[in-house]
């Protein structure tokens, strides 16, 4: 008897291909949130239902657990004018700033932050990026006896004032832990320098507490 | 492409009599496929939600003449201690300090009962805002993260008049005997002020 054939077609679906693509935007997340900005200092900043944005051309004024404070522009261009203006207000007491050739200063402008005080920086320049990770950041000087930090405050102000003053804007990134003090302190070197408004660096805050 | 070919050459089933069963090498992946996404959606969402946000913050100048009055009635002080402790007491006259904690229930709830307060004596301004006055005290145990939180909870609660300002004496004392003032002298007539 000749028998009837039913072609039987299996609905299973080869899945590899789409594995494949699937581990491959896998790997992409993966690299991409790896590769911000690797923190040279760390900073666990607190969290804040604040919802404004952070301005692209920004001065941020961090402070560590340890209370230190570092300084940092969010455009390299910008460090380099603001390292002009010190050299150009204050270039006497530091000599071996002055000094610095102008490759030096674009090697400075490619540095994530600035950590040492001014009279360092030529020797924190010669320091190769991968060494960094390891360097110890002894931080700004702030107290009223070498107020480095008003230093760098005024010298951005000038550098700012050349292409257009609204445009400077100051934040603070604090670390959870560090002392009040330390951030007041900060505060007050501001405002000795006529700054009165600034922002509050934080990272967006769940709902669930 | 990951199944490896089993069946057995085209001559052998004639020979031997036993047939060897075909076992299939094909692995299903749809759960290796789950769990990759699963892991997609976990990076892309976590990566969006660690962007800084800013929040804006105004210091008073330093050297400003006049000073203003304000009433008694619409002033919430808080002071932030160590261990994530709030003291708040109200009015202009340190007395009966009380503790609070950062939480919506804690400090958040204390400056709405005041607001309502001050809502129902002074009304709203013209703006159609509350009047209440914040003053924020730090004590030097406080961390970064309670000026932070006391600020945000300040932003949530729509204060629109707030003050960052140092401890004065009598704050300190109070702090230090648990919230009690010890001496008679209130905060005006303190000695050294």
């Amino acid at each position: 008897m000749p028998k009837i054939k039913v072609p039987r077609k299996s609905t299973i679906v080869d899945m590899t291909a789409m594995c494949d693509v699937a581990f491959l935007l896998l790997t992409f997340f993966i690299l991409t949130a790896k590769f911000r900005p690797s923190q040279l200092v760390p900073i666990d900043i607190p969290t804040s239902r604040a919802e404004q944005k952070v301005k692209e051309d920004i001065i941020t004024i961090s402070v560590d657990k340890a209370g230190n404070a570092y300084l940092n522009m969010s455009i390299p261009k910008r460090r380099i004018e603001v390292l002009d203006k010190i050299i150009a207000k204050y270039g006497d007491k530091y000599p071996n700033v002055a000094a610095m050739t102008q490759q030096q200063k674009n090697q400075f402008g490619n540095l994530e932050l600035i950590g040492v005080p001014i009279q360092s920086i030529p020797q924190m320049v010669a320091i190769k990026p991968e060494q960094l990770q390891d360097y110890k950041f002894p931080g700004i000087p702030k107290d009223s006896t070498d107020n480095q930090l008003g230093e760098w405050i005024m010298a951005a102000r000038y550098a700012y004032a050349d292409d257009d003053i609204n445009k400077l804007k100051f934040a603070i990134k604090g670390d959870k832990t560090s002392n009040i003090k330390a951030v007041q302190r900060v505060i007050e070197v501001m405002k000795e320098k006529d700054v009165y408004s600034f922002n509050i660096i934080t990272s967006l805050e769940g709902n669930n507490d | 492409m990951a199944d490896i070919d089993t069946s057995q050459g085209g001559g052998h089933g004639k020979k031997g009599g036993k047939r060897s069963k075909k076992l299939s090498t094909r692995v299903d992946l749809t759960p290796m496929v789950d769990l990759a996404f699963l892991l997609i959606s976990f990076f892309m969402l976590t990566t969006s939600l660690s962007k800084p946000v800013a929040m804006d913050l105004a210091m008073p100048k330093k050297d400003v003449k006049e000073k203003q009055d304000v009433k008694e009635s619409k002033v919430l002080n808080l002071i932030a201690d160590k261990d994530n402790k709030v003291w708040y007491y109200e009015g202009l006259h340190v007395a009966g300090l009380k503790t609070t904690d950062y939480s919506a229930q804690g400090i958040r709830q204390i400056i709405l009962d005041k607001q309502k307060k001050v809502k129902a004596i002074h009304g709203d301004d013209e703006k159609g805002d509350n009047q209440i006055i914040v003053l924020v005290k730090l004590s030097d145990d406080a961390n970064y993260k309670n000026m932070v939180d006391i600020l945000d909870e300040i932003d949530i609660t729509k204060t629109k008049i707030y003050a960052i300002q140092d401890l004065s004496d009598i704050e300190k004392e109070a702090i230090a005997n648990g919230g009690q003032v010890k001496s008679f002298a209130t905060s005006e007539t303190a000695p050294g002020k």
